[in-house]
């Protein structure tokens, strides 16, 4: 690539990023606007007055709490969507099982009732089980999200891997369980990590079933305080999006983190 | 087909998952279809004897105003949505599989669009929308693309389309996330001699992208369209059905009923037509890929 | 083969549903059996769900230490419930057969929670209580269904007129009284992007609430939404916004979004409740503000908002019933109240003291309050007040004339009162 077109690509790029995360920055700059400022005009794009007070207000507000409960409903939920996904997803790209389609439709099939509708069934179940208020309501809940959707993903990606470097495992003595394990779980790690943070950013955002399912207020997510937040303040625009700001930015975190490892994965693992 | 291995073996792997959905998504399924066939509100939702009454709640649903604007709006939205998700991301995946420096930092920068939860990117939206001092307007405004501010949500002729567009923004990132991966799984030397071909870019892109994305496509539209078309949060923070119906879509509608006229038979009868429609949708995906497997 | 399989699918789908019924059905016995054995000694927990926030979440919890510190009786456990998910949270826990004892409601919703035998009947344990002559009118009717009492209110509120004083003295206006002076003090206080009057006209329940003081003001009734005074009443709205002294996004505005805007001065007068005050004082400290009824038709109306507690059927009703009076005593009532700044449901509570009538702000809807009336109240008003909303977004946004709009919502209410 000649230099030229090279720098050029990268300032394209970086108009495209600043056009598509505006509505990010002005999240962002809210947060350290003052009241007065939101609703002057016209708008200013950088605080005249920037304050920090928006920010004070929401962690005396106990923001810590909910910080740890969302990512501990998350890191459940993938868990468990990953450890059910993976094999089911392998399962029906390399066998030739009966009722194939039925069960692809029953992936399907099973993502399609909005969360309101199932929350009231979805109640009963949890109460005659004695999963109310605990974490398992949510994780159960955002799984059903979770797990079709990484099934029919990897999916599709387990049939692109040739099948003979399975079959070169077994020869090397290798059990089925085995050679997916060994074989098909290191080369499918890409894809596997963007099921896993997908299926992250599900809960993550998931507000209905943690304050349906759980009666208790310490086993709520951080949306969930947000949503606390909006009837408690009447939201204030400055904390509000304060609010959003601290909830976005550890998950960001962990995706500029992630995205490093996915590219590697995806150079050193995609399969001519 | 070379079969690897006896039957039982891949049951082994599949059934956990399958039993898991079962469990938890089969009785709320059938809940509903049972629900929509009877009549029950407050006083007798706790009761296990409630009567049958055949398609009287879809005889009811079909009578309702609501229901044939919400019918035609969640289509509208749905389509609307899907459509410029996957151009805008497909797009944007190849222009950041290019291989320059940046790509991939600012790749992640995208997806942030998609991290943020709902409830927020609704209440953002709204207020980037409002007539008065949301910035859209008054960015538009200062730039002479507009001579008056745009009634965003206001305006039940383009309240909906407010609503497209705040959706589109959030979905981008999961259509580019996966037509990415896609991309970076295709073949290289497909291309390499179809350059020595003398192919030009537009070419390659029509020819062998495409083609050998096809699944990808297909399963990315699929699960954009499932997702899309049991939208709840933007469409109930943003607007919550208004102005006058224009923006109320199935899931909003079977809330309304459900929650707020606790017509509870009604909304599930709602939630059903919507299930209904997505699996249509979903047997037709299953032939396309059937064939697309046998072929 | 696939269809084998799906056969197979639904089945083991409906033995899960079997076995979950089956099961519900030997807990809620058991239930019930273990619950009939403790009534000899008397249930000690009472649950009650609230959905109170900031300073009036503070002094109910505190009031709530008060009460299990002062008998050994009962011991009130409270759950926090947010605003918008009451209604979905009981529907669910009636479902499920987790309610609470005792439940905050919003006052429109009493009467079709007790029409659809959610709620128990405490007809007999007001009379033997006595003191229900003490509580305003307005907000007694809210609890009664039918001649019987569904719940006891604890706080009330109204709608009432805020305006900028500052805004006002600037222009040479007085507040406006009657619906003409509106519309002339609306347009002289409207110029660039600061509008002269709003409403929140929003598509939930808020926008009926709005909407009713102007209804009712000329004389109509939710029963006859194509009177000529209805219609008038939301002629009036519609001018005000083709004259653009009102803003076309009032559609989309909830009654927290006015009182933002009025805040920043964006708005001259706007249609509030007093629950908005502190947060207007303390969001913008100088604001020069004052509150008067709202303009008139006929004759002044307003519109009665605030909450009721009431108490679930068949549970510790003995329990909650006790707290409730407790929580409800004159003295402790106008505690709460004054130091929340809201309205008590009962008379002498606001006669006692003179906070009301002192408050700089709360004392403009002192005589508000006399003419606040209740929306309803009828077991049917979630449907009446969609029919409502429908009507006053399609006039708002120019979809239909007034008169359409309301002539369309009168059929709907009269099919859904047959």
């Amino acid at each position: 690539m000649s230099r030229r077109k090279e720098r050029l690509l990268n300032v394209i790029g970086i108009v495209i990023v600043l056009i598509f995360i505006f509505p990010v920055f002005w999240m962002i700059i809210t947060a350290f606007k003052s009241q007065k400022e939101i609703f002057q005009t016209p708008p200013t794009l950088w605080p005249q007055d920037f304050q920090w007070s928006s920010f004070v207000e929401i962690f005396q507000n106990g923001i810590g709490q909910y910080f740890l409960n969302s990512i501990t409903i998350s890191g459940l939920t993938t868990i468990l969507v990953l450890f059910l996904a993976v094999p089911s997803a392998y399962g029906l790209a390399r066998f030739n099982i009966k009722g194939k389609g039925s069960m692809i439709l029953l992936f399907l099939v099973t993502q399609m009732l909005p969360a309101t509708v199932i929350l009231t069934p979805l109640f009963i179940m949890f109460n005659n089980f004695s999963l109310l208020n605990s974490y398992w309501g949510p994780v159960l809940s955002c799984a059903t999200l979770g797990v079709p959707f990484s099934v029919l993903i990897l999916r599709t990606f387990f049939i692109g891997i040739p099948k003979e470097l399975e079959e070169a495992a077994r020869i090397d003595g290798c059990g089925r369980l085995e050679a997916f394990i060994r074989v098909i779980i290191p080369i499918s790690y890409p894809s596997i990590i963007v099921c896993g943070a997908i299926s992250f950013f599900f809960s993550w955002g998931d507000l209905i079933y943690s304050i349906t399912f759980n009666r208790n207020q310490e086993l709520w997510p951080l949306t969930a305080g947000i949503y606390n937040a909006v009837g408690r303040y009447g939201i204030e625009w400055n904390d509000l999006m304060a609010f959003a700001t601290v909830s976005i930015l550890p998950v960001i975190v962990i995706f500029v983190l992630l995205q490093k490892q996915l590219v590697k994965g995806l150079v050193s693992g995609s399969i001519k | 087909m070379k079969k690897l291995t006896s039957k039982w073996e891949g049951y082994l792997f599949v059934i956990p998952a399958i039993l898991f959905m079962l469990l938890l998504i089969g009785y709320p399924l059938i809940y509903n279809i049972v629900l929509s066939f009877q009549d029950v509100n407050l006083s007798n939702l706790a009761n296990d004897s409630n009567q049958f009454v055949g398609f009287e709640n879809y005889k009811e649903l079909a009578n309702e105003e609501a229901f044939g604007i919400s019918v035609k709006n969640t289509i509208i939205y749905t389509v609307g949505s899907v459509v410029f998700q996957i151009v805008i991301g497909f797009i944007l995946a190849l222009f950041f599989s290019m291989k320059f420096r940046l790509a991939d930092f600012l790749r992640g920068f995208i997806m942030i669009s998609w991290l943020i939860p709902l409830t927020i990117t609704a209440l953002l939206f709204k207020f980037m929308m409002s007539s008065g001092v949301g910035i859209f307007n008054q960015m538009l405004l200062s730039i002479g693309f507009i001579d008056d501010p745009i009634p965003w949500l206001s305006d039940p002729k383009i309240a909906l389309w407010g609503i497209i567009i705040a959706n589109i923004w959030v979905g981008i990132p999961f259509n580019m996330l996966l037509l990415s991966t896609g991309l970076s799984s295709l073949p290289e030397d497909v291309y390499e001699s179809a350059s020595l071909d003398g192919a030009n870019w537009f070419q390659k892109l029509i020819y062998i992208t495409l083609p050998l994305l096809r699944p990808v496509i297909l399963v990315v539209m699929m699960l954009g369209f499932i997702y899309t078309f049991k939208v709840f949060d933007l469409v109930f923070v943003m607007t919550g059905g208004g102005p006058i119906n224009s923006t109320e879509v199935l899931s909003t509608l079977a809330y309304r009923f459900s929650f707020n006229e606790f017509e509870f038979s009604l909304g599930a009868a709602a939630a059903n037509v919507l299930f209904l429609i997505l699996f249509v949708v979903s047997l037709i995906y299953l032939f396309i890929i059937r064939k697309d497997e046998e072929a | 083969m696939s269809k084998k399989f799906f056969g197979i699918v639904v089945l083991m789908a409906l033995l899960v549903l079997a076995a979950c019924s089956g099961e519900s059905v030997t807990d809620s016995d058991s239930d019930n059996n273990a619950s009939n054995n403790d009534e000899e000694e008397v249930q000690k927990d009472v649950t009650v769900w609230y959905y109170y926030t900031g300073k009036q979440e503070e002094l109910f919890l505190t009031a709530i230490d008060e009460y299990n510190g002062a008998q050994d009786v009962y011991e009130v456990k409270a759950e926090y419930v947010p605003f918008p998910d009451v209604k979905k949270q009981l529907s669910v826990g009636l479902a499920g057969g987790t309610l609470p004892d005792m439940v905050q409601m919003d006052v429109v919703d009493n009467a079709s929670f007790a029409a659809q035998g959610v709620l128990e009947d405490i007809t007999s344990l007001v009379e033997e209580w006595g003191e229900a002559d003490q509580f305003y009118e307005g907000p007694l009717k809210s609890v009664t269904y039918n001649d019987g009492y569904y719940g006891l209110p604890v706080g009330s509120n109204a709608l009432g007129l805020f305006y900028n004083v500052d805004m006002l003295e600037e222009a040479g206006v007085e507040p406006p009284t009657t619906w003409d002076e509106l519309l002339e003090t609306a347009e002289t206080l409207t110029s660039g992007d600061t509008k002269g009057f709003a409403i929140s006209a929003v598509k939930s329940e808020e926008g009926a609430f709005q909407y009713y003081p102007f209804l009712r003001s000329s004389g109509a009734e939710y029963t006859d939404l194509d009177s000529e005074g209805a219609i008038g009443s939301l002629s009036l709205l519609t001018q005000l916004v083709e004259e653009g002294s009102m803003g076309a996004d009032v559609v989309n505005a909830t009654q927290d979004d006015l009182a933002r805007q009025f805040a920043q001065g964006k708005l001259a007068m706007m249609v509030n409740g007093p629950w908005n005050i502190e947060r207007l004082k303390s969001e913008n400290p100088d604001l020069n503000f004052a509150i008067t009824q709202i303009p008139k038709d006929e004759e002044y109306a307003s519109v009665l908002g605030g909450e009721n507690l009431a108490i679930i059927k068949d549970s510790n009703v003995s329990g909650a019933f006790d707290f409730l009076t407790w929580f409800l005593e004159t003295e402790r009532t106008e505690k709460f109240s004054a130091e929340t700044g809201v309205f008590p449901a009962r008379k002498d509570a606001l006669e006692n003291s003179d906070f009301w009538t002192n408050d700089e702000h709360l004392r403009g809807f002192v005589p508000i309050m006399d003419v606040a009336d209740p929306r309803g109240p009828s077991p049917e008003w979630p449907e009446i007040s969609d029919a409502i909303q429908i009507a006053l977004q399609e006039a708002l946004t120019g979809t239909k004339s007034p008169k359409e709009a309301l002539q369309g919502a009168a059929e709907k209410v009269d099919e859904i009162l047959n």
